[in-house]
C-alpha cells in the first residue's frame, strides 16, 4: 500500500515549482550486495510533488527547496528509508532489502514468491499461525474449511485416514481429480497406497509442523504452468526455512485425548429395546419366542437376566495421542538452517488402531560469494498405521458391535474370548484386535537439491533436482483362533517402492525498464520418471508360532505389478506490470508424457491472466476508506494425465491352459488416448476497505472437454470397451472470502473471517448417445445435465397405516408393497451446493483464542448399512439401531418403519432404498485453541527465550440430522460402518531456548 | 543494448543445453508395460505366436461357454434336464424358454472375443518367415486357430440364429470377422457362415497334425482328427449326408479312439484324455472365474449348487442294465429327483474337462447319416448296436430316425446337443407337462422365433449395423 501511495506521488511529478532551492545529488545502492539500484523513488517528504529517481547507475541529482528536512526513498522489494539532509549535498544511501511479510506475498509455481497486489489468478494461502497443527495427522486435513473453493473431504475419522481434496468440484470421472502437489518445488507422489490396511494416506508422511504455509492454485493463470498435471488445481506446500541470527532451539510437547463423537444422538438398541423387538418381529413371522424348540425365534426375557454387554464401549475406546518435537532454526547471512525430529503417536478411537510418525527434515541455505546460491531440503519419515478390518466385515469391530446382541458377551467365565457368538458369525472383535495383525508401514525420503546462479544483474539460472521414494510394506495376519484365520492361520504381505526423480530447470530474468515497465521472464525444462513397483504373497496355514509366509503350507500365491512413467515439459512464463497498475501474466507449458498415446504424445497448456489496481489510478485517490480494489481476469487452459500409465498400448497378458502359458490381449489399443483437457474462467475482485475488511470475490468456468469415458464396443473387437477421449463436464462456481480486523493495536486485537463457496457440477455429454452411465455404484448414475453423480434410488412411500407393509411408487406413480415394481428415481446429489467456513481470533496481552467452523450444504448422503441395522426383521438376530424402534404395531399407527417380521422377506430394507438416502447439511465446529505466551521478561528470568502453552479441542460439536454417528461420507455419498471423526482435546507446550 | 545482447548469448547456450537433454530424454517418453507384451510383438515371433495360440484356447472354459452356460442351455432347452428342488433361480429364464435381449446366452463375448484371438494369430502365420521355424511349424499353428475359430462360429450361429436345415441356410446368422478391428459388422446369412467354418476346417484339415508342446492334456488340443470330426458334425448340421458319413468314418477307422467299454464307462468323465475323446476342453481352476462355484460339475451336483437335474423323460429313456442309467445320483432329501454325474470333477472343487468331440457321436453321425440316404457301406444298425453294445444295452433288430434320435439322448445327454438336435431336425419340444412346472410354454414347437436366441444388447448398442432377431 505505502508503496503505491509513493509511485502514485511519484506520478504526480508533473509541475514542481522553484523557490529557494539546494541540489542535491548521490548513489542509491543495496545494502546487502552494494550493487548500485536504478529506478529508485526518492521525494521531499512533506513536499511530494517534489521528487527524480535514480538512474541505471543509481545516481540522482535533484534540487530541493532550502526549507526541505529530510528525503525518502523507496523501491519495490527494499525498505523506505528517510533521510535528513542535515546541510548535505550529497547523499549516498544503502536500501536494505525488505523481508516480507507472508500475509502480503504469495507462493507462486517456479518462483518463490510474488507480492500479493500482483497476482493475476485465483490463489489462496494459508501460514503456519493459521494451519493449528496441534491436532492434524496430515497437513492437508488442516486446510479443511480454511480456504474458499477448497473442499477436503475426510473419508474416515481413522488417524492417517485418507483425504479426498477437490478444488472447484470435479474434474474427471475417470481420470481422479486430485490436486497436485508440490512441496518446496517438488511435485510428489500423491497416491495412497494400502495395501493390508484401509488407512494409507501418503500425506501423512510430512509432518505438519514443518509447513510454513499451503498455497493452493484454483485457476489457469496462476496452475496452467503445470500443465497436463494442473487440470484438479495444484496445491504448493512450502515448509520452514532457517533464518539469520540467534539459533533458536524449541521444544514441542502435546498430549492429546480423542473420543467419539455423537453430536445426533445416535445410538444402538438397548437390551430391553432389542429383545422386545426380536420377541414382537418373531411373533409377527407366526413363531412363539418362548419356544425353546424353535431355536431360531427363540427370544425369551430371561436373556437379560445374564451378564450384558454394551459392544460400542467396547469397541469405542479413548485414543491417547503423544507428539514431541524438536527443532533449530538459525545461521548467518552465508547459511541458514531449519531441522526438526518429531515423533508423533496416536491412537484411534476404534480398538487396535493408530498411527505412529517419526520424522526429520533438514533444510539448509548457502551463499557462495555474491552470485550463486544453493541448498538442500531434506525430509525423511516413518509412519505405521495400524488398522482393522473395515465395511461390512464381522472383523471389522465397528460392524461387531452394530451386529451383536448385548446378552452374548466378550469373554467366557474363565476369562477365555467367547466365540460363541451367532450375530456376528462368531468373530469376537476383541479377540480380533488381541490375536490379528494388520498395518501398513511407510518409509519416506524427499530430498532436493537447489542451485541459483546469477548470470548477469536480474538473470537466475536456478536448477533444482530431487528424489521422492516411497517404500511401503503391509501385512494382515489372520490368527487361526478367529473366523477370518480358520483352519490354520491366513497371511498376505505386499511391499511396493515408488521412486520419483524430477530435474527441474528455470532461467528468471528480471528487468525494470525506467520504473515503467517491470517484467519477470520464466523459461525452464523439467524432466520426471517415476517407477512403482510391487509385489505381494500369500499363504494359508501359516499358524501361530511362525506367522510368517515361510511357513505357509497351502494356497501360496505370489503377485506383482510395475509402472513406469516420464513426463518431459518446456514450460515459460511473463509477468509484466506497467507502473504497478496493470499486471498481466502469459505461461504456456508443452508436456511430452510415457502415458498419452503416441499419436498425442506431447499437448500444449497455455493461460493469460491480467488485474487492474483500481485503487492506484488517479480518480481514486479522493475515496480514502479504499485501501485495495483489484479487479482479476483469467483464462487457460490445461490437463490431467491421470489416464493409466500403459492405456494407450494394445498388450498382451498372461493366460493359462492344459499346463500351457499362453498370451491373449488384454487392453485395445488406442494411439489417440491423451490428457483430458480443462478450460478454466475465472474473474476476481480483491478488496481492502478501511484498513479492516480484506476479502475477494470469484467466478470461476471450468470445463473438461475430451473427458475419458469407457466407450462400448462391438465384442467382436474382441474387446467391451475402449477407453476414449470423448466426455465433457463443466463446473460453474463463486467464491467469497472475507477477513474483518475488528480491534486492532493496543493489547486486545479481535478478527473473524469468512469464506464460502458454490460450485455446480454438471455432465455435459457421456459420449456416442448415452444418456447416463452407471457410476459403479448401484444407488448413484452419471447422467447426461446432471451433477457429478445423482442418487438413482427405488422411490420409498413410506409405511401402510393399515397393513404396516412398506411402500413404494411404481412407474405409474401408482403405491404398490412390491419392492420389485418400485419405480427409480433421481433423488439429491452426492455433491454439496455450499461449502465453507468461518473463524475469530481474539488477543490479550499473549492469550489467543481461536475457533473456527466448517460447513457443507445441499449434499445427501446414503446410509448403507441402515439396510442391515433398520432391516424391518431381515437381519433377525442382530443389534438395529435406535430408529427402528419406531416400528408400526397396529392399524392407525402412523409410522416410519414397517411392520418387523423375523427374516422379513418384504425387501422394504431394499438396496438403494430412497429411505436410506439422507440430507447430510452440517456444521462443525471444528477447532477451538487457547494458547499463552508467556511474557518475555518472565521467561528470561528462567533462560528461556519463549513459552507457550495450549489448549486445542478439535471437532468441538458438530450439527446434523444424519442418522450416524458422523454426517461425514466420501465423494461418493455411501460407505459402511464409517470411521467417524474423533473429537480430540490436546494440551500443548512449546520452549524456546 | 549490450545487456540485451549478453542475455541473448546465455540465453542460447541455456537453450542448445535444453536441446540436448531434449533429444536424451525423447526416448524415455516410450515406456512400455513390462508385464505384457505389446501387439506387435507377441504377433512377430515363432515363440511368441506359440503363447498367442496357447492364450486362444482358455475362453473355451469361460463360465458362458463350454464352462458351464451353453452346455447346461443345450440340454435343459432340450428338455433333458429341469429346475430341480434345489434351484435357485439360475437358469429359470432358459428353463421357461423366456430370454430377451439382455438375459440372453452370455456366449456371444467369449466366442468373438475368441475369434478375434484366433484371427490375430491366423493373419499373422500368413507370410510368416522366421529363420528355423518350418512352414509345418507355423501350419500347425494356423490350424489350430483355424478350427478353434470354426467352432466358435458354429457355436454362435447354432446359440443365435436359426438352423441351417431349416431354410438352407438363408437366415440371418452372426457376422463374420475374419480381421480383429473396431468394426461395426453386419450380420451374415447363416450359409455364409457354415460356408466359412467349412473353409476354415477344410484349410486347417491339411495343415494341421498334433501339438507337441508339452500339454498336460493331448486331448484338449487341436488335432487333424478334431478337425474332422467337427467337419463331420458341421456337415450333419448343414444336412450333408455324404460328407458327415465320410468324414465320420475317418475317425471311426482311426486307431487312436476307442469307444468306452460298460465296465469303465462311469470312470471315463472329467478327466484328460479318455479313449473317446477326439477334443475336449480342458478345465483348471486357474482358467475359472470363480473356482469351484462357476463350474459345471457344481451346477449339476446336488451337494454344490445342484440348480439343474435330469428329466424323467429322459430317463425312463435307459433300459434296465444300460450302463449309462448309473451316471445319475440323488440327494436324500429329495427322492425321485436325478443329478447327472457326468462331471465328477477331476479335484475336490469338481473342475471338469467338458468333452466337445467324441467317438461315440462319430458313430451316431454316420448312423443319422445313412438312415437319411448316404451311402457309408456300413449300415446304420451296426452303428448304432456298436454302441449300445458297449453300454450294456441289448441290440436293436432294426433302426428308425426315432431310435436314432433316442440314442442320441442317451449317449450325448448333458454334453450340450439335444437343443440343436431338435432343431436341426425340425421336430420341436414336447416335454411332460406333469413333472415341468413353468409359467411358460411347456411346448416349443418348430419353427418358432424362439429357437435362435436374442442378440445382447450390449451388441446392438454398441454396433449400428447389428439387427435383432425376429420376435424380440
Amino acid at each position: 500500500m505505502r508503496k503505491l501511495t509513493i509511485f502514485l506521488a511519484f506520478l504526480l511529478l508533473a509541475g514542481f515549482q522553484v523557490a529557494a532551492q539546494v541540489q542535491i545529488s548521490g548513489t542509491v545502492t543495496g545494502a546487502s550486495d552494494g550493487l548500485p539500484i536504478p529506478g529508485v523513488s526518492i521525494v521531499v517528504k512533506g513536499m511530494e510533488t517534489i521528487g527524480t529517481s535514480t538512474d541505471i547507475d543509481g545516481k540522482y541529482s535533484l534540487t530541493v527547496p532550502s526549507d526541505a528536512q529530510t528525503l525518502v526513498y523507496s523501491f519495490i522489494g527494499m525498505l523506505n528509508k528517510e533521510i535528513l539532509i542535515g546541510g548535505r549535498t550529497i547523499i549516498d544511501v544503502a536500501l536494505e532489502e525488505e523481508v516480507l511479510e507472508m500475509d502480503e506475498v504469495i507462493v507462486v509455481a517456479y518462483g518463490g514468491i510474488q507480492r500479493k497486489e500482483a497476482k493475476t489468478g485465483a490463489v489462496s494461502t494459508v501460514t503456519s499461525a493459521d494451519l493449528k497443527a496441534d491436532a492434524a495427522d496430515s497437513p492437508i486435513k488442516m486446510l479443511k474449511g480454511k480456504l474458499a473453493g477448497v473442499q477436503i473431504n475426510s473419508t474416515s475419522g481413522q488417524p492417517g485416514g485418507a483425504t479426498q481434496i477437490r478444488i472447484r468440484g470435479f474434474s474427471s470421472l475417470n481420470a481422479g481429480n486430485n490436486p497436485l502437489i508440490v512441496v518446496d518445488g517438488v511435485p510428489i507422489v500423491n497416491t495412497s497406497y494400502n495395501y493390508a490396511s484401509s488407512a494409507g494416506d501418503v500425506l501423512s508422511t510430512i509432518n505438519p509442523n514443518d509447513i510454513e504455509s499451503m498455497t493452493v492454485l484454483k485457476d489457469a493463470s496462476s496452475a496452467s504452468i503445470y500443465g497436463s498435471r494442473a487440470a484438479n488445481g495444484v496445491i504448493l506446500i512450502t515448509t520452514k526455512r532457517g533464518s539469520a541470527g540467534d539459533t533458536k532451539f524449541n521444544f514441542t510437547a502435546r498430549h492429546g485425548w480423542s473420543t467419539p463423537t455423537n453430536d445426533n444422538g445416535f445410538r444402538f438398541m438397548n437390551p430391553e429395546e432389542i429383545l422386545t423387538y426380536h420377541r414382537v418381529a418373531a411373533v409377527n413371522a407366526g413363531h412363539d419366542p418362548d419356544d425353546p424348540a424353535d431355536a431360531q425365534y427363540y427370544y425369551p426375557m430371561s436373556l437379560l437376566d445374564g451378564e450384558l454387554t454394551n459392544w460400542w464401549n467396547q469397541v469405542y475406546q479413548t485414543g491417547e495421542t503423544s507428539e514431541y518435537e524438536l527443532s533449530v532454526n538459525g545461521g548467518n547471512e552465508k547459511t541458514k538452517l531449519y531441522s526438526a525430529l518429531n515423533y508423533y503417536d496416536q491412537e484411534g478411537i476404534k480398538i487396535g488402531t493408530g498411527l505412529k510418525r517419526m520424522s526429520l527434515r533438514s533444510n539448509v541455505d548457502h551463499k557462495v560469494g555474491e552470485k550463486l546460491n544453493f541448498g538442500t531440503n531434506i525430509s525423511g519419515s516413518y509412519i505405521k498405521q495400524k488398522d482393522q478390518a473395515t465395511d461390512l466385515a464381522y472383523a471389522n469391530p465397528f460392524w461387531a458391535a452394530s451386529s451383536l446382541l448385548p446378552w452374548h458377551n466378550p469373554y467366557n467365565e474363565d476369562g477365555s474370548f467367547n466365540d460363541d457368538l451367532p450375530s456376528n458369525n462368531g468373530s469376537n472383535p476383541l479377540e480380533n484386535v488381541a490375536l490379528n495383525e494388520r498395518y501398513d508401514e511407510m518409509y519416506k525420503f524427499l530430498g532436493s537439491l537447489y542451485l541459483e546462479y546469477e548470470i548477469i544483474e536480474g538473470l537466475k539460472f536456478k536448477t533444482q533436482n530431487s528424489i521422492d521414494y516411497l517404500y511401503g510394506n503391509g501385512r494382515d495376519y489372520r490368527n487361526p483362533n478367529t473366523p477370518d484365520g480358520e483352519p490354520a492361520g491366513n497371511l498376505y504381505t505386499a511391499n511396493y517402492s515408488n521412486r520419483t526423480i524430477t530435474s527441474s530447470n528455470t532461467l528468471n530474468y528480471v528487468l525494470d525498464l525506467n520504473d515503467e515497465h517491470f517484467f519477470n521472464v520464466l523459461g525452464g525444462y523439467e524432466f520426471t520418471n517415476n517407477y512403482y513397483a510391487f509385489q505381494s504373497g500369500s499363504g494359508q496355514g501359516v499358524g501361530v508360532d511362525i506367522p510368517y509366509l515361510s511357513n505357509a503350507s497351502t494356497n501360496k500365491d505370489v503377485s506383482s505389478q510395475y509402472l513406469e512413467w516420464a513426463l518431459q515439459s518446456y514450460f515459460g512464463r511473463l509477468d509484466y506490470n506497467y507502473k504497478g497498475k496493470y499486471f498481466f501474466t502469459g505461461s504456456i507449458r508443452t508436456d511430452g508424457s510415457s502415458r498419452f498415446g503416441k499419436n498425442n504424445r506431447y499437448g500444449l497448456f497455455y493461460a493469460l491472466g491480467g488485474s487492474w489496481n483500481i485503487h492506484s489510478e488517479g480518480f481514486m485517490s479522493g475515496l480514502t476508506m479504499i485501501d485495495l480494489l483489484k479487479l482479476r481476469a483469467s483464462y487457460g487452459i490445461n490437463g490431467n494425465d491421470n489416464i493409466g500409465t500403459y492405456q494407450s498400448y494394445g498388450v498382451y497378458g498372461s493366460r493359462t491352459y492344459n499346463g500351457l502359458g499362453g498370451l491373449a490381449p488384454d487392453q485395445v489399443s488406442n494411439p489417440d488416448l491423451t490428457w483430458e483437457e480443462n478450460t478454466t474462467w475465472n474473474i476476481g475482485l480483491d478488496f481492502t476497505l478501511y484498513k479492516r475488511f480484506t476479502g475477494s470475490f470469484e467466478y470461476y468456468q471450468r470445463y473438461t472437454t475430451e473427458m475419458l469415458l469407457n466407450v462400448p464396443l462391438s465384442r467382436t473387437s474382441g474387446f467391451a470397451t475402449m477407453r476414449q477421449n470423448i466426455g465433457e463436464l463443466s463446473n460453474k462456481g463463486i467464491e467469497f472470502s472475507l477477513d474483518t480486523k475488528i480491534i486492532t493495536g493496543g493489547d486486545f486485537d479481535w478478527s473473524v473471517g469468512f469464506n464460502l463457496a458454490y460450485n455446480k457440477v454438471t455432465l455435459e455429454d457421456l459420449a456416442t448417445d448415452a444418456e447416463f452411465i452407471e457410476s459403479g455404484s448401484f444407488w448413484r448414475r452419471y447422467v447426461v445435465g446432471g451433477g457429478y453423480s445423482e442418487y438413482y434410488v427405488f422411490d420409498w412411500a413410506g409405511v401402510d397405516p393399515t397393513t404396516g407393509a412398506g411402500l413404494w411408487y411404481d412407474d405409474n406413480g401408482d403405491i404398490t408393497t412390491n419392492a420389485a415394481a418400485a419405480r427409480r428415481v433421481f433423488k439429491g446429489q452426492v455433491e454439496p451446493d455450499y461449502v465453507g467456513g468461518f473463524n475469530t481470533h481474539l488477543g490479550w496481552k499473549g492469550i489467543t483464542l481461536d475457533a473456527y467452523f466448517e460447513f457443507k450444504t445441499g449434499h445427501y448422503v446414503y446410509i448403507m448399512e441402515h439396510r442391515y441395522t433398520d432391516a424391518d426383521g431381515y437381519n433377525f438376530g442382530s443389534n438395529q439401531t435406535s430408529y427402528s424402534l419406531n416400528y408400526w404395531e397396529q392399524p392407525g399407527d402412523i409410522t416410519y418403519n414397517p411392520i418387523p417380521v423375523a427374516f422379513n422377506t418384504s425387501d422394504s430394507n431394499a438396496w438403494g432404498t430412497s429411505k436410506f438416502l439422507e440430507k447430510g447439511d452440517y456444521l462443525r465446529f471444528k477447532n477451538l485453541s487457547l494458547a499463552y505466551d508467556l511474557p518475555t521478561k518472565l521467561v528470561e528470568k528462567i533462560k528461556l527465550s519463549s513459552l507457550r502453552l495450549s489448549l486445542n479441542v478439535e471437532n468441538v460439536y458438530c450439527w446434523h440430522d444424519v442418522s450416524y454417528w458422523d454426517p461425514e461420507r466420501d465423494v461418493t455419498g455411501g460407505g459402511y460402518a464409517i470411521y467417524p471423526q474423533p473429537r480430540t482435546y490436546t494440551v500443548g507446550l512449546k520452549v524456546g531456548f | 543494448m549490450n545487456k540485451m545482447k549478453e542475455i541473448i548469448k546465455y540465453l542460447a547456450a541455456v537453450l542448445i543445453i535444453f536441446g540436448f537433454i531434449f533429444t536424451s530424454c525423447d526416448d524415455e517418453l516410450e515406456q512400455l508395460p513390462p508385464e505384457q507384451l505389446s501387439n506387435e510383438l507377441v504377433l512377430s515371433t515363432y515363440d511368441n505366436l506359440v503363447l498367442a495360440t496357447n492364450g486362444i484356447y482358455n475362453l473355451l472354459y469361460d463360465a458362458n461357454w463350454y464352462g458351464r452356460e451353453f452346455t447346461v442351455i443345450g440340454d435343459l432347452k432340450g428338455g433333458n434336464s429341469k429346475s430341480s428342488p434345489l434351484n435357485t433361480g439360475r437358469f429359470q429364464t432358459e428353463y421357461n424358454w423366456g430370454n430377451n435381449a439382455s438375459s440372453t446366452s452370455g456366449l456371444w463375448t467369449p466366442a468373438y472375443y475368441l475369434i478375434s484371438r484366433a484371427n490375430n494369430v491366423i493373419n499373422a502365420t500368413e507370410g510368416f518367415t522366421q529363420t528355423g521355424i518350418t512352414e509345418a511349424m507355423i501350419g500347425q499353428l494356423k490350424g489350430e486357430a483355424l478350427f478353434l475359430r470354426a467352432l466358435a462360429y458354429f457355436d454362435l450361429v447354432r446359440m443365435y440364429a436359426q438352423p441351417y436345415t431349416a431354410d438352407n441356410g438363408a437366415s440371418l446368422g452372426v457376422p463374420v470377422v475374419l480381421v480383429t478391428e473396431n468394426g461395426q459388422p453386419a450380420r451374415n446369412t447363416v450359409a455364409e457362415v457354415y460356408a466359412q467354418i467349412v473353409a476354415d476346417l477344410t484349410t486347417a484339415e491339411g495343415i494341421t497334425g498334433t501339438a507337441d508342446r508339452g500339454q498336460t492334456d493331448d486331448a484338449a488340443m487341436v488335432t487333424k482328427e478334431a478337425i474332422q470330426a467337427l467337419l463331420a458334425k458341421v456337415y450333419l448340421y448343414m444336412g450333408d449326408w455324404g460328407n458327415a458319413a465320410t468324414y465320420a468314418t475317418k475317425l471311426i477307422n482311426n486307431p487312436k479312439f476307442a469307444l468306452y467299454t460298460a465296465a469303465e464307462y462311469n470312470s471315463v468323465w472329467g478327466v484328460d484324455a479318455a479313449s473317446e475323446v477326439i477334443f475336449e476342453v480342458y478345465g483348471n481352476a486357474t482358467q475359472s472365474s470363480w473356482p469351484g462355484y462357476d463350474e459345471i460339475g457344481y451346477i449339476y451336483d446336488p451337494d454344490g449348487y445342484g440348480d439343474v437335474c435330469a428329466t424323467n423323460q429322459l430317463l425312463d429313456l435307459f433300459e434296465a442294465g444300460d450302463v449309462r442309467a448309473d451316471l445319475f445320483k440323488g440327494h436324500p432329501d429329495y427322492s425321485g429327483f436325478l443329478w447327472p454325474n457326468k462331471y465328477p470333477g477331476k479335484d475336490i472343487i469338481r473342475v471338469n474337462n467338458i468333452p466337445v468331440l467324441r467317438l461315440a457321436e462319430m458313430y451316431l453321425i454316420r448312423c443319422e447319416a445313412t438312415l437319411k440316404g448316404a451311402s457309408s457301406g456300413v449300415p446304420a444298425i451296426n452303428d448304432i448296436n456298436t454302441i449300445r453294445a458297449k453300454r450294456n444295452a441289448s441290440a436293436l433288430g432294426s433302426v428308425t430316425l426315432q431310435n436314432l434320435y433316442e440314442e442320441r439322448r442317451r449317449e450325448l445327454c448333458f454334453e450340450g446337443n439335444e437343443l440343436w438336435d431338435l432343431s436341426r431336425t425340425g421336430r420341436g419340444l414336447n416335454r411332460d407337462e406333469a413333472e415341468v412346472i413353468i409359467a411358460g410354454d411347456v411346448d416349443i414347437a418348430f419353427p418358432d422365433y424362439r429357437w435362435a436366441m436374442p442378440i445382447p444388447t450390449f451388441e446392438l448398442s454398441a454396433n449400428a449395423n447389428m439387427v435383432q432377431n425376429p420376435g424380440y
